[in-house]
């Protein structure tokens, strides 16, 4: 049997298919008819509904207007109930479902001690109801302005000021403990790849993350200007641009073959790229804004700085935001070929690519919509821009994790996984979770999302002198998914309570999720039960009648900070709480069973955890300086790095700070050496990816940045250079520092008012400095001498 | 038959009865798509019901009329895809016994019929999609490539070693 004969059978097997009544034509437009009549009828009910749309408006500005009144109409119902004064376990009781039919047609997030019940979606309408509870629950949010100064006055941010001084560097070390070889391997390495190059500095080996320079040992791979991609071989001090990927026209030319738009001509704007490389193929993620070019030739002339705002909106078309996935082929270095291209909704907040799969999380944010429902009709009619969805196709419901409850959620977090082939990007499985805008812990095996400023609860109390109070609190939902070959598999959710600063503050292991968070106790008197008595006769806060002094006797707001374990279920099995009282957490890492991490508010303890008995952590060690670490690094098995800021002990920045610390098990945890820069700062600690952390070379290298005073001249000039540190031998040195300007022709530093202008990387003995849009840089790591630059066109 | 762009355009603009014809022109390829995807009539028929009640919606969108039947095959195919993923989700198999479904009612081949189907469900999603596209749509590759989101190249080499696989199911036997 040929191809031909088989083809020909399958077409005879398709001819003698039936098809059924309901989808002849008459049948179908009979159908389609009845549709609009429905449509027709529920648009005549949507305009009785114009007036309670216009109460509502006047309710919203009243709340805008900075009053607490939406407390005290008590719409919101707290969960958690607390005593005050004594900390309380979340007492909320499990849901259990009764019959097997109802589990089988939800499906459950395993819950976390019954305090983060979350299940599926069993249709469009429980999304919608949802949805339409927390919009109730949204006009609840930020207290009086009063509250908010007091917080910025007492957060710790408020200590660390910039210095002036730019005098010359300070080295600091102390008496270094000879400890021997510390420059060793981390002790757990499961790369197969033994390349003698910079991998990126991925938090989880296994599981890439997506940047914006990448190595493969023989080419660096850099986002030029985010509309480009330069692919440079690289060879010692041989340097050569072998291809420029031009994502610009690749994305244009995307937009312009959709069905229904190949006449026009797009323009793209971008927000950022990142690429990933591997075996090959090199996948890159691009989001930004599109639109169409309808530019009027007669207007051509337009001076475009004297346009205003709504000029610009009626030049050209609207545009939308876009994120795409674009995939392309290395098997020609010189001539890199577009595989595919892919959009996905919402906006990006993280990726990771583990094999040939990639997964994508987004966010979709609806709350401008929230705010104009009512009802589930309003909903209904919304629902469109409501409910999520993938590739312009709405997620399937059972996909939608709903968190039960009263919430104030309105953004759904999406994970999209998708498979990529020599033949183009697929997608394979997707979810959604109505969950605040989040951040991402991805280990080897599960992705969890968590958001990133906590969930707010308040609970309404009466004091001990019969005052009345609201207390708030801060606990961070959790929600784990299990991803692998393409699938995503919801697992559990757990609630902790405080707020998790970054990745860095989870850690998987062995099954177990230890993480460290900065609880925020704030007890404030209930401002609205006191309106009226404080009000003078025309209606104003009468400031002399005395609820500021109400307010100052009774508000308190403390901060401590926690460690807590979580079983596979996002139980908690183990926890200590109440560390290092007004104070919150800088920095965090894990490290198989020691958990390490940096409390400050004027001095820095750091915390050493042992972590060995997952039901009772223990604090086995705490050193008190000055400064802090904003990001922490297992520099070897005995050693751990940290990179920060130094400060007085009064907590007035003093500089830039890298240190290392003994935390060997015979050994009190110390510090070992440290080095400070005075005057300089780094914001890599903000975005680690922007430092090259190499304890397998020994080397660590930073942005610093700075304004320089000219005195005669009396300005400020803002400076940024790459400083490149050897740590070895319990000793740290500066060995280089680079600045770009030296570099490149024509560049001032006006251009470098980013917060990283460079990337390094190391592949053998040599050194690659990435400018940003400007070229690259090889020194050899032997004698630091700047051998040669490319510029970057 | 033939679809008009002219109908396109009356139906953009609200004319039920020049929508009425150009689904005249699709309904039994969209119906027989929709059944060697899912072996399942009455699935089969509420994903075309879906698909049609999208497309008369969305048509407002669609901007290039020529580019109609591409459009709708894709709002198909991704209905389509929907359905097989809740399939995996309740643990049927779409080769299961109750989805051999007969073909025809007439007294034909119906060992070849059974083998036939049994082959199709062997074969992975895309590798389904390809060939009903290109068997039952009459696409060739560049629409089923433009419809799956593919190389005009990948569409071919998709639906080749789809056929070498049924030949092999086949000759099995």
């Amino acid at each position: 049997m040929n191809d031909e004969e088989i083809f020909d059978m399958l077409n005879q097997e398709a001819q003698n298919i039936e098809i059924p009544e309901s989808v002849r034509p008459d049948n179908m437009m009979q159908k389609i008819e009845n549709n609009i009549q429905n449509n027709n009828m529920t648009e005549q009910k949507q305009s009785g509904k114009k007036n309670s749309n216009r109460r509502k408006w006047i309710y919203r500005s009243l709340v805008t207007g900075g009053t607490l009144m939406a407390a005290s109409l008590g719409i919101f119902t707290a969960k958690i109930v607390y005593d005050r004064g004594i900390n309380k376990e979340n007492i909320v009781k499990v849901k259990r479902f009764d019959n097997e039919e109802e589990k089988s047609d939800q499906r459950l997030m395993m819950a976390g001690e019954g305090t983060n019940n979350v299940k599926s979606a069993s249709g469009k309408e429980e999304i919608l109801k949802t949805i339409l509870n927390s919009s109730k629950a949204h006009y609840l949010g930020s207290k009086g302005a009063i509250f908010d100064e007091e917080m910025a006055m007492n957060t710790a941010d408020g200590m660390v000021t910039e210095s002036d001084s730019p005098s010359d560097d300070n080295r600091i070390s102390f008496d270094s403990n000879q400890k021997g070889d510390n420059s060793n391997h981390l002790t757990e390495n499961t790369s197969s790849d033994d390349g003698d190059y910079y991998k990126n500095n991925d938090q989880v080996e296994g599981v890439k993350e997506p940047d914006t320079v990448i190595t493969d040992g023989k080419n660096i791979y850099s986002v030029y200007q985010n509309s480009e991609i330069k692919v440079t071989a690289v060879d010692g001090e041989n340097m050569r641009v072998v291809s420029d990927i031009n994502l610009e026209a690749d994305i244009k030319s995307y937009f312009s073959s959709l069905p229904g738009h190949s006449d026009e001509e797009y323009a793209v704007s971008f927000y950022d790229s990142e690429v990933y490389v591997t075996e090959g193929t090199l996948i890159s993620l691009v989001d930004g804004y599109v639109y169409q070019d309808n530019r009027d030739k007669e207007h051509n002339d337009i001076d475009y700085d004297d346009f205003d705002y709504y000029d610009y909106y009626n030049f050209y078309d609207r545009g939308e935001e876009y994120n795409v996935i674009l995939q392309y082929d290395l098997s020609d270095l010189d001539n890199p070929k577009l595989v595919d291209v892919h959009r996905i909704d919402g906006f990006m907040t993280s990726s990771r690519m583990s094999g040939k799969y990639l997964y994508v999380v987004t966010e979709k944010g609806i709350s401008d919509i929230v705010y104009e429902i009512n009802d589930l009709e309003d909903a209904i009619e919304y629902e469109e821009e409501l409910l999520p969805k993938v590739d312009g196709e709405e997620i399937a419901y059972s996909d939608v994790y709903l968190p039960e409850g009263d919430t104030e959620i309105s953004n759904y977090v999406i994970i999209t996984a998708f498979e990529i082939n020599d033949d183009g990007i697929m997608l394979t499985d997707n979810s959604a979770i109505l969950s605040d805008y989040s951040e991402l812990y991805v280990s080897e095996n599960y992705i969890y999302t968590f958001p990133s400023y906590g969930n707010y609860e308040e609970t309404k109390y009466v004091n001990d002198d019969g005052i009345k109070m609201v207390h708030r609190m801060q606990s961070t939902k959790i929600y784990k998914f299990g991803y692998s070959n393409g699938n995503i598999e919801p697992s559990a959710a757990g609630v902790v309570k405080g707020s998790i600063l970054n990745q860095f503050s989870l850690d998987e292991y062995n099954g177990y999720l230890r993480l460290v968070s900065t609880v925020t106790d704030d007890n404030y008197l209930d401002y609205a039960e006191y309106e009226n008595e404080f009000k003078s006769e025309d209606g104003f806060d009468d400031y002399d009648k005395g609820i500021w002094e109400l307010w100052e006797r009774y508000s308190n707001i403390e901060e401590y900070n926690a460690l807590y374990i979580l079983d596979e279920n996002l139980n908690t099995c183990g926890k200590i709480e109440n560390i290092a009282k007004n104070e919150r957490i800088y920095s965090a890492r894990f490290s198989g069973d020691k958990g390490y991490f940096v409390t400050f508010r004027q001095m820095d303890p750091l915390f050493v955890v042992d972590l060995s008995d997952v039901n009772h952590p223990v604090i086995t060690g705490e050193l008190e300086m000055t400064g802090y670490s904003g990001y922490l690094h297992q520099w070897s098995e005995d050693t751990l790095l940290g990179i920060g800021v130094e400060a007085t002990e009064q907590g007035r920045a003093v500089g830039f700070k890298i240190a290392l610390y003994d935390t060997g098990e015979d050994e009190e945890l110390n510090e070992i050496t440290k080095l400070v820069i005075e005057g300089k700062n780094s914001y890599d600690e903000y975005n680690y990816k922007n430092m090259m952390v190499a304890p397998e070379k020994s080397f660590v290298g930073v942005n610093l940045s700075w304004y320089d005073v000219d005195e005669i001249e009396d300005f400020y000039e803002y400076k940024s250079i790459y400083s490149l540190f050897s740590v070895k031998d319990g000793a740290i040195s500066r060995e280089l520092d680079y600045n770009y300007t030296d570099y490149f022709e024509n560049s001032d530093t006006s251009e470098c008012y980013y917060d990283s202008v460079y990337r390094g990387l190391y592949i053998g003995d040599y050194l690659y400095i990435v400018t940003r849009n400007k070229g690259i840089s090889a020194i050899s790591l032997t004698d630091f001498v700047v051998k040669d630059t490319i510029t970057f066109e | 038959m033939k679809i008009q762009e002219l109908w396109v355009e009356q139906a953009v603009s609200g004319d039920l009865s020049a929508f009425s014809k150009i689904y005249e022109c699709i309904y039994k390829e969209m119906y027989r798509y929709a059944y060697f995807m899912l072996g399942d009539v009455h699935d089969a028929e509420d994903v075309v019901s879906d698909a049609v009640m999208d497309i008369y919606t969305g048509l407002k969108h669609l901007r290039n009329a020529a580019a109609f039947k591409q459009w709708s095959f894709k709002i198909l195919a991704n209905k389509c895809r929907r359905m097989r993923k809740q399939y995996i989700r309740k643990n049927v198999s779409i080769d299961d016994e109750k989805t051999e479904l007969h073909l025809s009612q007439r007294e034909t081949d119906l060992e070849q019929q059974y083998d036939i189907e049994r082959a199709l469900g062997k074969l992975k999603q895309e590798e389904r999609e390809v060939i009903v596209l290109s068997v039952i749509g009459g696409y060739s590759s560049d629409e089923v490539g433009r419809i799956l989101n593919m190389k005009p190249s990948t569409a071919r080499s998709k639906l080749k070693r789809s056929l070498t696989k049924i030949k092999k199911k086949l000759e099995i036997r």
